[in-house]
């Protein structure tokens, strides 16, 4: 991967305490920035929300306070047991409370609007004609995609430029790899390819695969060919959508699913790949144990950049990820349809096991609302747990693999300056929209309106040039010499065994037997 | 992720000797340019129209469900599941906590 070659001269002489080797201070200080750049995205979106707010906000509080009510009272009177479902009045409650319901979102979204989604774009679905692509209900997107493509040169240009890459350089090299993501982008927003969740993560890294493994990456290309930096700066933007109030709405069924089967799964997966398959890269092994148990490419890059694994390792977790996914999405919906499953139960299984978030939305929609519903809050709950893997991974590698491989046990500095420091803004900005989140109304419309309008526009563009930038300076010979022996696929398959059967088990315990009330009321 | 080696980049200058490879390379960049364009303009939007595809895309559609997503803040639907959830826990703070159901004297 591109980083600015190490300076002998500028290493420390040796002194009794330990210094970070120069690549450690190098890392560090990238690492740094990705935590600068991402919190300037997430506080200039926090600010243009806030300066976006309308003047009488106490009062549209108030308004949405009085809908509240009449929510509350409207959905007491349905679930009342002798309120007739094929009465005139029950048709007429639940119109109000359809009426209202609207009124709270329209009222929700007025409350925070964030001046910079219209600026802030990534190409969206197309059909027949990649051109409506570059355009939204007949509005254009090329703003936005300037937008976007302005602020990423500008941040990721001066950081570099401080770290000694000047910015002459970069920017022309920015331009070829940020046109190449769209183009990726582009090819992943076909109707038939989202369908399949053939995400973009996969088209970045085959265009960039593409120029590299024929023309050959052009040498003034290499100034933007970033993939550390990006993706950091990435994970610490998508740190602001991991809320953990989220990790409480399914309750206790929703916990033991996806928070006690899934580190089981991770941790025993692990495990079997290094004493059972002998896996030779343990970060190899890790990725594809969290990627395979967690969910999907967003846990992999997590973990990824947690365990410092090489781009091939990422690229092969993600294809064998992304590969097994659009199997189950079809299997499973229809082994549950065979086997007449409870769609709880059936959404359940499926939202533990089906990598992919999109995936698991999509085939539990093929069973219905139950499903749909129970399975995209499992994946949801799952999602949570990025923050938290990603940190234990971190400090895992740093205090005990790290130092099994040069043999002597590490002093807690030589922990912190090994420790990847973008995993604390990662972090942070968790915590933080957590507890913005938290505070009420308004908290909960600036954090959606953070999400909707800027951090998950740029997330997206970083992470997708993140995998240009991999496919540029990937060969395949390098691809396919990780598959040598066919273990990290034995890893995947029986990883993903153990996943199934365990969650089919822990949801089974959950939704049928101590929570039986819970599956009738969700049915419902 | 691992600071590893970047591999050989092309450089400025080429030399005869590397002039075929490098003609190779454009060809076999163009056939695959050719090959996308085939699928993605011509395969994939007659694929879009198959009925079964087309019924999922519209179920998909309805729903809110981005197939493609990879984080749950990208699927439009979550906000209502969401909502719903919240629902049955304002009511019924006990249904997802307490092993006891409500008959249970």
């Amino acid at each position: 991967m591109s980083s600015p070659p190490d300076d002998p001269a500028s290493a420390s002489p040796a002194t009794d305490q330990i210094q970070p080797p120069a690549r450690g201070r190098l890392r560090d200080s990238q690492d740094w920035w990705a935590v600068l750049l991402g919190s300037l995205i997430l506080g200039a979106a926090v600010i243009a929300v806030q300066a976006g707010q309308p003047e009488n906000t106490s009062e549209q509080v108030t308004e949405l306070q009085a809908i509240d009510s009449t929510i509350t009272l409207l959905e007491q009177q349905l679930a009342d047991p002798e309120f007739k479902a094929d009465s005139p009045e029950f048709a007429s409650a639940t119109t109000e409370l359809k009426a209202q319901r609207t009124a709270r979102k329209e009222l929700v979204e007025g409350l925070a609007r964030n001046p910079l989604k219209a600026w802030l774009a990534k190409p969206g679905s197309w059909q027949d004609s990649p051109l409506a692509a570059f355009s939204k209900k007949d509005k254009s997107l090329l703003p936005g995609l300037l937008g976007a493509f302005v602020v990423s040169l500008l941040l990721f240009g001066s950081a570099l430029r401080v770290m000694g890459t000047p910015f002459r350089r970069f920017a022309p090299a920015f331009v070829v790899v940020f046109l190449l993501a769209t183009f990726a982008y582009t090819l992943a927003a076909q109707t038939v390819i989202k369908q399949y969740n053939l995400e973009y993560a996969l088209w970045a890294l085959a265009v960039g695969l593409l120029i590299s493994n024929t023309v050959g990456t052009p040498a003034f290309l290499r100034p933007a060919v970033q993939t550390e930096f990006f993706i950091k700066t990435g994970l610490v933007i998508l740190g602001a959508e991991v809320l953990f109030s989220r990790l409480l709405t399914l309750g206790l069924p929703g916990i033991f699913v996806a928070w006690i089967v899934t580190p089981i799964v991770l941790i025993s997966t692990y495990l079997f790949g290094q004493y059972v398959l002998k896996i030779p890269s343990k970060s190899l092994n890790m990725v594809i144990s969290a990627d395979m148990s967690v969910c999907g490419v967003s846990a992999a890059i997590a973990t990824a950049a947690a365990c410092r694994a090489k781009k091939e390792e990422l690229s092969l977790a993600i294809g064998l990820s992304l590969t097994f996914t659009v199997i189950m999405m079809v299997v499973m919906p229809a082994v549950i349809r065979a086997v007449d499953m409870n769609p709880v139960l059936g959404g359940a299984w499926m939202g533990g096991t089906i990598d992919s978030t999109g995936a698991v939305a999509a085939a539990g929609g093929i069973l219905g609302d139950a499903a749909l519903q129970v399975a995209a809050t499992v994946k949801m709950i799952q999602n949570i747990l990025i923050g938290v893997t990603a940190f234990g991974v971190a400090v895992y590698w740093v205090t005990s693999v790290d130092p099994s491989s040069s043999g002597k046990r590490p002093g807690v500095m030589e922990i912190w300056y090994r420790f990847p420091k973008f995993v604390l803004g990662f972090v942070a900005a968790s915590i933080m929209f957590s507890i913005i989140y938290s505070t009420g109304d308004l908290g909960q419309a600036t954090v959606n309106a953070v999400i909707s309008g800027t951090s998950k526009t740029m997330r997206g563009w970083f992470f997708c040039l993140a995998f240009v930038s991999i496919g540029l300076e990937t060969n395949f010979r390098e691809l396919s010499s990780q598959l040598k022996g066919g273990k990290p696929l034995v890893l995947y398959v029986c990883g993903q065994t153990l996943n199934l059967c365990l969650t089919l088990l822990v949801a089974w315990i959950m939704f049928v037997k101590v929570f039986p009330e819970a599956t009738r009321e969700l049915l419902q | 992720m691992e600071v590893g080696n970047c591999p050989p980049v092309a450089t400025a200058t080429v030399s005869d000797d590397e002039n075929s490879p490098r003609s190779a390379g454009r060809l076999q960049l163009l056939a695959a340019f050719v090959l996308i364009a085939t699928v993605w303009l011509v395969v994939l939007p007659q694929l879009a129209r198959h009925p079964s595809v087309q019924e999922k895309i519209e179920r998909n559609e309805r729903l809110g469900i981005d197939p493609s997503a990879t984080y749950y803040t990208e699927i439009e639907a979550m906000d209502g599941i969401i909502e719903r959830m919240q629902s049955l826990n304002r009511h019924q703070p006990d249904l997802l906590w307490s092993t006891q159901s409500p008959d249970t004297p």
